[in-house]
Parts: C-alpha cells; sequence; structure tokens
C-alpha cells in the first residue's frame, strides 16, 4: 500500500480528532475525563495547545452527539427485546483514540444526560443506564491499537480497568475492575482495514462477537481514508458475517462544489487522500448510502448531512450546551463545512425489527431523523 | 496549505481580466483628479494635538508603506507611531463618515494579505482608487499584523481617499479566539502590538454615507436605531459592547424572514426586507452596503436590492472555495460594478511554519 496516501499522515488524522475532542471537552461541550490521557508524548504538548477553531469544536461535539445517541439508542433496543441470550455488542471500527466506551460504562455518553452533568465534576460511578452487559470491540491498525493498551493499563485509577494481552502483541481485552459492578468488556483488536476483511470477521468470532445477535458497527471518519476498493470489501463482510448488523458511518461528502473541490485538495496535499481513496471517489450522501446497500444492508438505509443532523439529531438541550459553550461567529462557514459531511445508518432485513426502529424517520425515530430533513432508502 | 493556494491560483494568474467578471474596468485603475476631493467634509487636521514634524511624519508614512506593501511587518516602535497617527486622524471622523464617490466598497479581508495585494491588483492601487474597507481585517487568515497595519498606514498617508470601518472582529474579546492576538505574540514575541492596535479600534468609524445614498457598514440595522442621526448619536470610543446599538450595527444580518429575528450568532439581530426598505426610505437611501457574510460569489443582492453584502476574501480561511468581490461606485452613482476575484498566486513565500499547516476538518 505504499502507493496509497502516507500511512503516517492516516494513522496522525487520530490525533487531529483528539485535539479537536479535547478543545471541545475543554471548553465545555460535553463531559469526558478520559481523553487527556491519550494525548501522545510526542505530541502532547503541542496538541493540547494547539488553537482549535470554534465551528471545529462545535461540529466535533455534533459528531460526538450523533454517535453517542446511535449507541444508546441501538443499546436501548436490545435491552427493550428483553432476550437473555441476546448480548448487546458494538464494534467501533478505525477506534482511534476514541472513548466512547469508557464514557458508557459512566454512563455519560452525551445522549443520556451527559451534557445537563457536564459542569459537574465527575461523581463517583453512577449507574448505567443499563445493567446490561456490553460486548465492546474495537478495531484499528496495531500500533494505534498496542498505544491504546499501554496508555490504559499505565492509567489503571483513571480507567478503573485491567488490561489483559491476548493471543498476540495487538491484541488485548479492557476488564473493568470488578467493584465497578459492570460486567462489560472491550477487546482490542489490531488489524489493518485495509486487508483481509474476512481475517478481521474471523478475528471479531473468535473472540466473541456473536453471528445470532444484533451488531451495531461505528465507523467515523475511517472509509475516507480507505482506497475505495477497501472500503467496499470491509463493508461488504459486516453483513455477511454477521447478518443483524447494523452500521452507523460519519463521514465527509465533498461533493463538487467549492468547498468540496478545496477540501479535496487540502486533504491531498495533508497527504491523506489521493485518487483511489474513499473520499474522492464516494463523493455525496447518495453515494454513500447506495454504497452501503449494495454491500448487503438491505432493510433501512437513512442518512442526512450534518447540518441536518445537527438540527434533528443533536438535541435541543445539546445546542444549548454548544451555544453556552462557546459563541459562534463563523456560521457560514459553519453551515458550509457541515454539509461536507454525513450519518448515516444502515440495517439489515435480518435485524428482526431493530433496522426498522434505528432506521426510522419522522416523529416515532429513536435518532431523531426528521421528514424532510433526511433520505430514506 | 499556502502550496494548495499556490496550484489554486495559478490557473488564474494570467488574469487581469480573465478574471474580472465586468468588462469595463479600464477606468478602475485611473487616478482620480484631485480636485475631486475637495468636496470632502471633513476640514484638515488641527496640528496643536501633534509636536511630530510634517515632514518626518510624510517621510515615516512613506518608509512604513514600503515595507508593508512588501508584507514586512513594522516593528513595535513603528505600529505605536502609527497608530498614534492614526488616532488622531480617526477621532475626527464622524460615526457616520460622509465618503465621496468615486469609491471601491471592500468587504472582510481577514489577515489575507496577499488577498489584499490582488485585491490592489485589480481595483487599482491606493490612492488612484479611492477606497471604503467595512471593516474584518484582522483574524482567521495568516497575516492580519501586515494586512490591519497597511490598511491603518494608508488611511493615515491618504486620509480623504482611504476609509476604514470597524467590524465585529476590531475587537479586543474577538481577536482573542480567531488570531490575531496569537498572531501579535508570535510576531513579536509580546501583546503590546495587539493592544495598540485594539486601543485604536475604538476610534474606527461605526458607519459611511457615500454621496448620501449608500449606507455602509459591517453588520446590518439595530431596532435601535431609525436615522442615521442615531447612530451619530452614539458614542463609539469603547470596545463593542456585547448588545446594543453599536453591537448591532457590526453584527446583525439581512435575513428572509421580515421583520427582526433573534441571530443565530448570538449578538446583533436578523432584519428582514422591510426593515431595509423602511430605514432606506425614512433616510433617502439607495442601498445599504454591508460585509459580515460570506458570499459565494463575493457579493450578494438581498431585499430587492434594498441591501448588497460584499466579502472581500477569496478561499476564506484558505478552506471555503468562495470568490472575493469589490463595488465600484462611480462619481454619479449611476454605474455599480462588481470585480469579482480568486485567491493571490504565492511567489517566492518563505517556507513558514504556515505553509505546510492544513486548514482544520473533521478527521
Amino acid at each position: 500500500m505504499d502507493s496509497h496516501a502516507s500511512d503516517d499522515a492516516i494513522v496522525l488524522t487520530a490525533n487531529d480528532a483528539w485535539s479537536a475532542k479535547f478543545a471541545a471537552v475543554d471548553k465545555g461541550y460535553y463531559w469526558d475525563a478520559f481523553l487527556p490521557a491519550f494525548a501522545t508524548v510526542s505530541h502532547g504538548n503541542r496538541q493540547s495547545h494547539r488553537h482549535v477553531q470554534p465551528i471545529i469544536k462545535r461540529g466535533t461535539h455534533a459528531r460526538v452527539c450523533c454517535m453517542d445517541r446511535a449507541v444508546t439508542s441501538f443499546v436501548e433496543l436490545v435491552v427493550a427485546r428483553r432476550d437473555p441470550h441476546s448480548p448487546i455488542q458494538v464494534v467501533v471500527l478505525g477506534c482511534g483514540k476514541d472513548t466512547t466506551f469508557f464514557r458508557h460504562q459512566e454512563g455519560r455518553l452525551t445522549s443520556v444526560g451527559g451534557d445537563e452533568k457536564n459542569a459537574a465534576p465527575n461523581t463517583n460511578s453512577e449507574a448505567p443506564s443499563s445493567s446490561n452487559k456490553v460486548h465492546w470491540f474495537e478495531v484499528d491498525h496495531p500500533a494505534v491499537i498496542q498505544e491504546k493498551a499501554s496508555i490504559i493499563r499505565a492509567n489503571p485509577s483513571l480507567f478503573n480497568s485491567s488490561v489483559e494481552k491476548r493471543t498476540s502483541n495487538c491484541h488485548f481485552r479492557i476488564k473493568p475492575d470488578i467493584y465497578t459492578s459492570y460486567e462489560s468488556e472491550c477487546t482490542l483488536l489490531g488489524h489493518d482495514l485495509r486487508n483481509d476483511p474476512e481475517g478481521l470477521m474471523l478475528a471479531l468470532a473468535s473472540n466473541g462477537l456473536r453471528a445470532d445477535a444484533p451488531v451495531l458497527f461505528l465507523l467515523e471518519c475511517v472509509l475516507m481514508y480507505l482506497p475505495e476498493i477497501a472500503t467496499k470489501s470491509l463493508i461488504a463482510a459486516l453483513p455477511r458475517h454477521f447478518p443483524q448488523a447494523c452500521l452507523c458511518l460519519y463521514e465527509p461528502i465533498l461533493g463538487s462544489d467549492p468547498f468540496g473541490r478545496v477540501m479535496e485538495q487540502n486533504l491531498r496535499h495533508a497527504n491523506v487522500a489521493q485518487n483511489d481513496s474513499c473520499l474522492v471517489q464516494t463523493r455525496t450522501l447518495a453515494q454513500q448510502m447506495q454504497k452501503l446497500r449494495s454491500a448487503g444492508f438491505n432493510g433501512n438505509v437513512v442518512g442526512c448531512d450534518m447540518w441536518a443532523a445537527y438540527e434533528s439529531i443533536v438535541t435541543a438541550t445539546q445546542r444549548a450546551q454548544a451555544n453556552r459553550s462557546e459563541f459562534l461567529d463563523e456560521l457560514e462557514e459553519w453551515i458550509l463545512i457541515m454539509r461536507h459531511y454525513c450519518f448515516v445508518v444502515a440495517c439489515t432485513n435480518a435485524a428482526s425489527g431493530l433496522g426498522e426502529q434505528l432506521g426510522a424517520v419522522g416523529p416515532q425515530s429513536v435518532l431523531g431523523f426528521a421528514t424532510g430533513k433526511c433520505e430514506l432508502m | 496549505m499556502e502550496d494548495t493556494a499556490d496550484a489554486q491560483s495559478t490557473s488564474v494568474s494570467s488574469v487581469d481580466s480573465g478574471n474580472i467578471e465586468t468588462a469595463s474596468t479600464a477606468s478602475s485603475s485611473s487616478p482620480t483628479p484631485p480636485e475631486r476631493q475637495q468636496q470632502m467634509p471633513p476640514p484638515p487636521p488641527p496640528s496643536n494635538t501633534s509636536t511630530l514634524d510634517p515632514e518626518k511624519t510624510y517621510q515615516d508614512l512613506e518608509a512604513w508603506l514600503a515595507k508593508l506593501t512588501v508584507g514586512t511587518p513594522l516593528t513595535e516602535q513603528e505600529v505605536k507611531n502609527l497608530t498614534s497617527l492614526a488616532r488622531e486622524r480617526l477621532l475626527q471622523e464622524s460615526n457616520v463618515q460622509p465618503v465621496p464617490a468615486p469609491v471601491t466598497i471592500c468587504g472582510d479581508i481577514h489577515g489575507q494579505w496577499h488577498d489584499l495585494m490582488e485585491l490592489f491588483r485589480i481595483g487599482g492601487s491606493a490612492p488612484d482608487t479611492n477606497y471604503l474597507f467595512m471593516g474584518d481585517y484582522v483574524d482567521r487568515g495568516y497575516y492580519s499584523v501586515e494586512t490591519v497595519s497597511l490598511l491603518v498606514c494608508l488611511k493615515v498617508r491618504y486620509p480623504d481617499r482611504v476609509f476604514i470601518l470597524r467590524g465585529n472582529h476590531e475587537s479586543r474579546q474577538i481577536t482573542q479566539v480567531y488570531g490575531f492576538y496569537d498572531e501579535c505574540v508570535r510576531k513579536y514575541g509580546s501583546a503590546n502590538v495587539w493592544k495598540l492596535f485594539t486601543d485604536l479600534f475604538d476610534y474606527f468609524p461605526l458607519t459611511a454615507v457615500v454621496e448620501n445614498a449608500i449606507f455602509c457598514l459591517h453588520g446590518g440595522l439595530s431596532p435601535s436605531i431609525d436615522t442615521l442621526d442615531h447612530v451619530r448619536q452614539l458614542d463609539r470610543v469603547q470596545e463593542v459592547p456585547h448588545e446594543g446599538p453599536m453591537c448591532d450595527l457590526l453584527w446583525s444580518d439581512p435575513d428572509d424572514r421580515s421583520g427582526w429575528g433573534i441571530s443565530p450568532r448570538g449578538a446583533g439581530f436578523t432584519f428582514g426586507a422591510d426593515v431595509s426598505a423602511a430605514f432606506n426610505a425614512r433616510n433617502g437611501l439607495q442601498t445599504v452596503a454591508r460585509a459580515h457574510q460570506l458570499v459565494m460569489e463575493g457579493y450578494n443582492w438581498s431585499h430587492e436590492g434594498s441591501v448588497v453584502t460584499i466579502f472581500s476574501a477569496p478561499n476564506y480561511c484558505y478552506r471555503c472555495g468562495n470568490q472575493a468581490a469589490i463595488l465600484e461606485v462611480d462619481e454619479m452613482l449611476s454605474n455599480k460594478q462588481f470585480l469579482q476575484f480568486d485567491p493571490a498566486p504565492r511567489r517566492g513565500e518563505p517556507h513558514s511554519a504556515n505553509a505546510r499547516k492544513t486548514p482544520e476538518y473533521f478527521l
């Protein structure tokens, strides 16, 4: 893959996501006590002091709100089935420095009242929204996974978790300490998402990801860096191996307008995209949705751009929190950049009712997809 | 990143006319006869406040302009001297500064110094062309110091030919969030230059009126202001307040909805076509010309011609892909020409830290 965009540059985008989240949390947009631990040594000082524009903080908050809402809704829907044999399974592909697992453990995802509690100090572990055990998996480049495991291991009091090394040096299991009363576990798997999706599916299955239960796959700014052909193989493998797969995606949509053209130039210049990249090849919301449909997500596929998502999926309370956190002058630019990202949820028919609920549009939509503000396939 | 701008603008570098929308651009760069300026209402500056030798001042200004037109920042002492001269001059200007036609009206610049040079190439150099800038010289771009220094210097050197208004970014509070403060500290090693400029911003006029017909300001109208006399009565020499008429003038936006609305920016108001039409009629105005909002073509008419938005920072923040525009108004106000332009070619720019910085996206 030497011919593709620079590996180093792409791995470093995890730091960009981290910086934006750190800045947003620092300004009070939302709560995340786990982020600071993931400042890398080499970039630590630069990152934490780097100036992050208000629109980036606001948009990062919106992204976190949407993804959190998907996780919370999925968990609640599975719990509501009252099937004692149905585990709650979440897989974060290209997890980078994502802390959703730990925030979920604390019951402090933005979608479960985390925003109201935002300003309050972290009181002793509060009861999570559900006592059901969550089987959480995170996948990223082996180097990223190793770094993540070592950071968690080095901060036992923060994460309240132990780290077990498993079969290889890029395979770990995060076990929350017993006194937290949670039974959830997080499995970290090192895998280069550009290659061998079949091998990844087998690795997930052999580590306990069950094919006879629903799975929520999360992809946040991951496909954009991969070669288009690799993204197709990857997403097609998901419903083939896990028939009750649901997928939640947050990715850029360049379109063909001047903003999108400059964005493409800038990201090419930053060495994270080139001709065959998904970013360049899959340019619109419709193309993103069609690709998921073609990959085997044959149930509801619903999506909207992030500007629409901000007005429907992000709640009024969350928007008010953003307004309280920071003043926004860059209104036109804010709308422009938000229109160049999308939030898509895709389900299979086999997800027995879950897909209809997760992918619903209108007043009954658990995710908040609003009629006239989203596309339904 | 600058390289990106390079790549983008090489296609337009041959351009002096190709890029300009209107055909009749030749006249824009021809010098304006000096006698036309004699209509100017403001009297010459009284010399009693200054102990400076006028000849020395002239030489200083010429020397500073020579530096600033090639992008070299002034020294801190020079900024101190410049802002002192500028304060004297701006103090004499009205909250509704009368501006004679012909004049070229410009919107936001935001520290895009190279693009300001392109603007002068397209619109004609000062003082051959008279200019009115409607604020937002600093923040966002990488060259706020160079940009605001140049514009203030031109103002002092050619006080009757260059007019500069205050934008919402000419403020202590906003510049600490959006970059000018950090840039000053980075380039001068302290916040002294930021302090000198932000203290000077308090003196910038809030609005101007071209030949009593085109009301020019950064943001828009205010529910507290019915007439130009209301604006004249404001005590402008202060930090931009969080609310009230002075704030509204620098923050408000026209909107499709009629009447007054709450601004999504959190400051100022939105105002409808009914408000603009009534304001223009009440004050005998043709048009409100304002800046403040990014418009992809560089200019945008709204409210059935009652309001025009002008935005003069091409590819704003090196990210937006927009064109910039300036508005040429001829001496009879009979002809309004918009000149559009794209980002300036960047030649031989030093390989600075900024040169490899990518504008921010969600990654």
